[in-house]
């Protein structure tokens, strides 16, 4: 508990660290703070298009193993995005705002006969699916001093937030119940964060980058790659975080 | 005499090249004494959707009793008007050595100049090329006499006749509706194989051996008790009568080991969900209360409607055509939806928290602190926003 309440108040301390570089309008270059080079449209956001192996810690809070036992141990996935504001700009430094993203998956199992039925020998058919809408809202902090002023193509960053998800299982033909008739669908939460970085590719062809930027206010794309760790549970709360690799494509406009 | 002879003979060579083609747009349509007012014709069944061949008679239409309305105004009201159908010039073939592909449907002899003209449509369907007056009494049988797969398309022919010849006529073969009229009693095969997979509630009907018909638009699954009487209050009233085909098609799809074929080639369901409903190759029951799942034409699997656990069903599936008309029903096969155990049933038995609803929100310590952070972090943003504004 005392690690979550320290990861709770990390965004603040975040801002707060990022407050005095607001007092500059314009970094040395004379380059506006917002605005970025003078050879690119402004930048003010970023856009993910994520996609990673998603395999929910449900059984982290549970006796026995009911997760891995229903469903096997195949990998499932999960496709998502995030969309962020990059607010403050940290002259030779990066950029920090706040991020929200929304991602889904599902994951399937064969209903089981009960371990009493004498009917061994039947063809079961009906499917059980949980489903998991994760959402978060982090601070993100990108680094991408080497990308504008040392020419290296990558950008890390960092994120921390919190996260909440909804989740719910349909039984074959509705929202599962349990033996007491409890409603198989809640919401889940806690903190998250990533690690990642991202590879610039316009060096690709310089002219379509700047062509994009022209026409469209792209000023940057990336592929990225990121270690994303969630704890979506508690003891009143089913554990549908993770801890997992992300990839996908990123805009900057 | 001879000018009613020129007239007809100069309205035949005009009907040949204008039969089953209409190009007529117009809301009324006149060649002198007779006159027929298309957009207001109307029919008992209610018209199916455009596409769905609105104008044809289907299976249902003709077991229901459907008849068509046709309105008409007339400058004559001595003779009498006489409703043909027919797939060639009926105009020039009444006689009756020359009636293999027109029939006498409706007839009637007007006592004003603006009247209506019924026409059953079972009279259409009976195709009595041999008759010499309109068909009466006719029962729903007649509706099982077509064997054609892909049905009829036919003209309507309204003749004003004196002393039995042709005066003046007019004809209708659907209006703008490019699909015209016709009559088509046949529903798509079935698939020849049913296999049931277990549920909760509820059977997995997966089928194969389905042939490719370009008319089918979806299949239906039947599902009956074991044991269920034809006569139970259950079988309902809008059940239609079961059909009395001429039996001579073989049945399609496999037959259990030992299982009898009555003289129409109808299979009864397996003794371990025998019934009096289901038979296979029989015509699928039209509204039936025994419908438990439908699936479009390009699936090969339906997951039927909530049924009775340790209920022991006999199940079976037919084809339909946009019109309607459900084919013969497949092989039956016996399935027993039973309790099952799913994943939240498992994850609840061994202790896993959580469940109750998305608003299932717990008021506590530990869930207020995330809203908390999320809203001082939001209003630092805001000041620091501020701060660099005035700046």
């Amino acid at each position: 508990m005392k690690f979550r309440s320290l990861v709770w108040s990390l965004p603040l301390l975040g801002t707060a660290i990022a407050t005095p570089a607001l007092a500059q309008t314009r970094d040395t270059s004379g380059d506006s703070v917002l605005t970025g080079p003078r050879d690119q449209s402004p930048q003010h956001a970023a856009f993910e298009l994520r996609f990673g192996r998603y395999v929910p810690d449900v059984d982290e809070n549970v006796p026995g193993s009911p997760f891995r036992d229903f469903f096997g141990t195949t990998d499932r996935f999960l496709i998502g995005f995030e969309i962020d504001w990059q607010a403050l700009r940290i002259p030779h430094f990066g950029s920090i705002g706040p991020g929200f993203g929304l991602g889904y998956t599902r994951i399937s199992g064969t209903n089981r006969l009960p371990a009493d039925s004498a009917d061994v020998d039947a063809s079961v058919s009906q499917s059980s699916t949980l489903s998991i809408l994760p959402m978060y809202l982090v601070g993100v902090l990108r680094v991408d001093v080497l990308m504008r002023d040392l020419k290296v193509p990558i950008v890390p960053y960092a994120k921390l937030g919190a996260g909440w998800a909804l989740w719910w299982v349909n039984d074959g033909i509705g929202i599962a119940r349990d033996d007491a008739g409890l409603k198989g669908s809640d919401v889940s939460f806690g903190p998250q964060w990533a690690l990642g970085g991202m590879l610039l590719l316009d060096g690709i062809d310089q002219g379509s980058a700047k062509t994009l930027d022209n026409e469209t206010g792209v000023n940057n794309v990336y592929l990225f790659g990121e270690w994303y760790n969630s704890e979506l549970g508690s003891d009143s709360r089913m554990e549908v975080g993770t801890s997992t690799w992300m990839v996908g494509f990123a805009l900057e406009m | 005499m001879l000018a009613t002879l020129v007239l007809a003979s100069a309205r035949q060579s005009e009907a040949q090249t204008n039969t089953n083609t209409n190009t007529n747009t117009n809301t009324t349509t006149s060649r002198g004494g007779i006159r027929l007012t298309e957009t207001q014709i109307d029919r008992i069944v209610p018209f199916r959707e455009n596409g769905n061949k609105r104008y044809w008679i289907s299976y249902s239409d003709c077991v229901l009793d459907d008849a068509f309305s046709f309105p008409f105004n007339v400058t004559n009201t001595s003779l009498t008007l006489e409703v043909w159908a027919g797939s060639s010039n009926c105009v020039d073939t009444r006689a009756l050595t020359d009636r293999q592909q027109c029939w006498l449907v409706g007839k009637i002899t007007p006592d004003t100049d603006s009247f209506r003209v019924s026409v059953p449509v079972r009279n259409v369907v009976a195709r009595r090329t041999e008759a010499d007056d309109v068909p009466t009494g006719l029962t729903a049988d007649v509706c099982n006499q077509s064997e054609e797969a892909a049905g009829e398309s036919f003209t309507y022919y309204f003749m004003q006749v004196s002393s039995g010849q042709v005066v003046d006529y007019e004809t209708w073969n659907g209006s703008d509706d490019r699909e015209g009229t016709g009559f088509d009693m046949i529903g798509p095969r079935p698939p020849s194989s049913v296999r049931l997979g277990i549920g909760e509630s509820q059977l997995d009907v997966r089928m194969s051996g389905i042939a490719e018909e370009a008319d089918r638009e979806r299949f239906r699954a039947f599902c009956v008790p074991a044991g269920t009487a034809l006569d139970e209050p259950d079988a309902g009233e809008t059940v239609l009568p079961p059909a009395d085909d001429a039996g001579t098609q073989t049945p399609s799809g496999a037959t259990d080991a030992g299982t009898a074929t009555d003289d129409d080639g109808e299979i009864p369901s397996p003794a371990e969900c025998a019934n009096e409903v289901l038979f296979q190759n029989r015509r699928a029951p039209v509204n039936s209360p025994y419908e438990c799942g439908t699936a479009s034409v390009i699936s090969n699997s339906i997951r039927t409607d909530r049924l009775q656990n340790g209920v022991t069903y006999a199940v079976a599936v037919a084809g339909e055509d946009a019109m309607g008309n459900a084919g013969k029903l497949s092989q039956i096969a016996c399935g027993t939806p039973t309790l099952l155990d799913d994943f939240f049933e498992v994850y609840s038995r061994s202790g896993g928290p959580g469940g109750g609803g998305f608003c299932s929100v717990s008021y506590g310590a530990a869930s207020r602190t995330p809203l908390a952070a999320l809203g001082i972090g939001a209003l630092g943003l805001l000041l620091v926003l501020r701060r660099r504004h005035s700046s």
